[in-house]
């Protein structure tokens, strides 16, 4: 019993001094530099934590791809009403201009295109060159755009591909058209302090104020961009001085950097009151250009 | 402990464990989780030696730590000490009660989330304090309760 009794001390001590070396140890461990610490997790979670950290990351990536899902699936949603709203419109317009005995309005079609940045001179971050089937046959200057809106301009094509420019490049302007408001003016494209491309609205008329968040569409008043498009959302009222005009600050619908798959507009050809091809042809192009002494005209 | 019985509860024990680290992204995200970690340090401290149950939770505080890449020595050093004191209350505190062990989990559960939170330095908000905490120890519970009824 006495026996008994002092190996349970004897183990009982022993226990407390394995106790006392742990904590001593921990303590230690504490007290090393950060790095050092960091070196023994890292050895431990690429060792015996690597099942359960690959399983952890396998578990996230799942939720991430879940709501992917769920964000895909109510953006299709809501492109299902749009679609079917706007079905309804196109219906009831051909009903209302059948009963006016007018032809169907012609609208153009898109051609689909893979955009390469920073071509044919590279580092310049305006331009960019556009390939795909078709591409040649296009007519310039026409809008180039993508599912979010207005990419750039496409300026010209040879057998190869086809020469663009973002809407960033300093040449560009677009005549736009405020949602809801009716107000209308030219937007350009203005360097930000930090060197990123912004949006600029000039023109817009002063006794008419247009609210943060509404979006820009393009008029389609020249015909080298496609009526509707939108080109960014207002995002507040420029503090610099334009007469009796308003400038309005503009959040692009579009960054160029974002663009890689985009649509190039086929303007719609139509005949002219003398039997001449317009929108597709030399005679219109010359009249764009002569009617607009920018570089890429669209107002 | 009759050995198979040992058997059993290391099977468990090691299963929590593994549980833990496997769920741990699933479990943090909901308030009151179960803390499977220190059921399983708590469950096995109880079949060991003070001085193993010791190097066991120093063990876990180390893997623990290595997850959350935070407070290792704290952590290590609550995780060594709740082994080393489960193993020991075993002795003073056993009982046939049915009670005896879900109340020795919750409390142990409640005291190591407390002494982390403390060692750590974290502000304690009597929210986690008096609900969240408790909550987490009382599901923790539950869950060694049934681990040592119906599977061990």
């Amino acid at each position: 019993m006495r026996i008994e009794q002092n190996g349970e001390r004897r183990r009982g001590r022993s226990d407390f001094l394995v106790l006392l070396a742990l904590l001593a140890s921990s303590g230690i461990f504490s007290s090393l530099p950060e790095p050092h610490q960091a070196r023994v997790a890292v050895a431990l979670r690429s060792s015996a934590l690597r099942p359960f950290l690959l399983l952890q990351e396998s578990f996230v990536e799942r939720a991430r791809l879940r709501a992917r899902y769920e964000r895909l699936r109510e953006e299709r949603d809501s492109l299902v009403r749009e679609v079917v709203t706007g079905r309804m419109t196109v219906n009831e317009i051909a009903t209302l201009r059948g009963l006016l005995a007018l032809d169907r309005r012609p609208e153009g079609n898109y051609v689909p295109a893979d955009l390469f940045p920073g071509r044919p001179r590279v580092g310049d971050s305006d331009v960019f060159v556009l390939g795909g089937r078709g591409i040649g046959n296009l007519d310039p200057p026409v809008g180039v755009v993508n599912g979010d809106g207005l990419v750039g301009i496409l300026r010209g094509t040879d057998e190869n591909g086809a020469l663009g420019a973002f809407w960033s490049h300093p040449d560009f302007r677009v005549s736009v058209l405020a949602a809801g408001t009716g107000v209308t003016g030219i937007v350009r494209p203005v360097r930000s302090e930090g060197g990123q491309a912004a949006m600029l609205l000039e023109g817009a008329p002063y006794q008419e104020s247009i609210a943060p968040g509404i979006e820009l569409l393009t008029t389609g008043l020249a015909g080298v961009f496609p009526p509707g498009i939108r080109v960014g959302t207002v995002r507040e009222e420029s503090d610099q001085e334009s007469g009796w005009m308003r400038r309005y600050l503009i959040e692009p619908a579009v960054r160029p950097e974002d663009a890689a798959a985009v649509l190039v507009w086929r303007r719609p050809v139509m005949r002219g009151p003398h039997g001449v091809a317009s929108g597709d042809t030399a005679v219109e192009r010359r009249t764009v250009a002569d009617s607009d002494t920018t570089t890429v005209p669209d107002a | 402990m009759p050995a198979g019985r040992a058997r059993a509860m290391a099977v468990a024990v090691v299963g929590l464990i593994v549980l833990h680290f496997a769920l741990r992204p699933l479990l943090i995200r909901w308030p009151g989780s179960p803390d499977l970690l220190t059921g399983g340090l708590l469950l096995g401290a109880m079949g060991l030696r003070a001085g193993h149950a010791a190097v066991f939770g120093f063990v876990l505080g180390l893997m623990e730590a290595s997850m959350a890449l935070r407070d290792m020595g704290s952590v290590m050093v609550v995780y060594t000490l709740v082994g080393y004191a489960a193993a020991r209350s075993r002795d003073l505190l056993f009982s046939d009660s049915p009670a005896f062990l879900p109340g020795f989990i919750f409390l142990g559960v409640w005291t190591t989330q407390l002494a982390v939170a403390v060692l750590s330095s974290q502000s304690l908000e009597w929210t986690f304090v008096l609900i969240l905490s408790p909550l987490s120890a009382a599901s923790t519970s539950l869950i060694c309760w049934f681990t040592d009824r119906v599977l061990v």
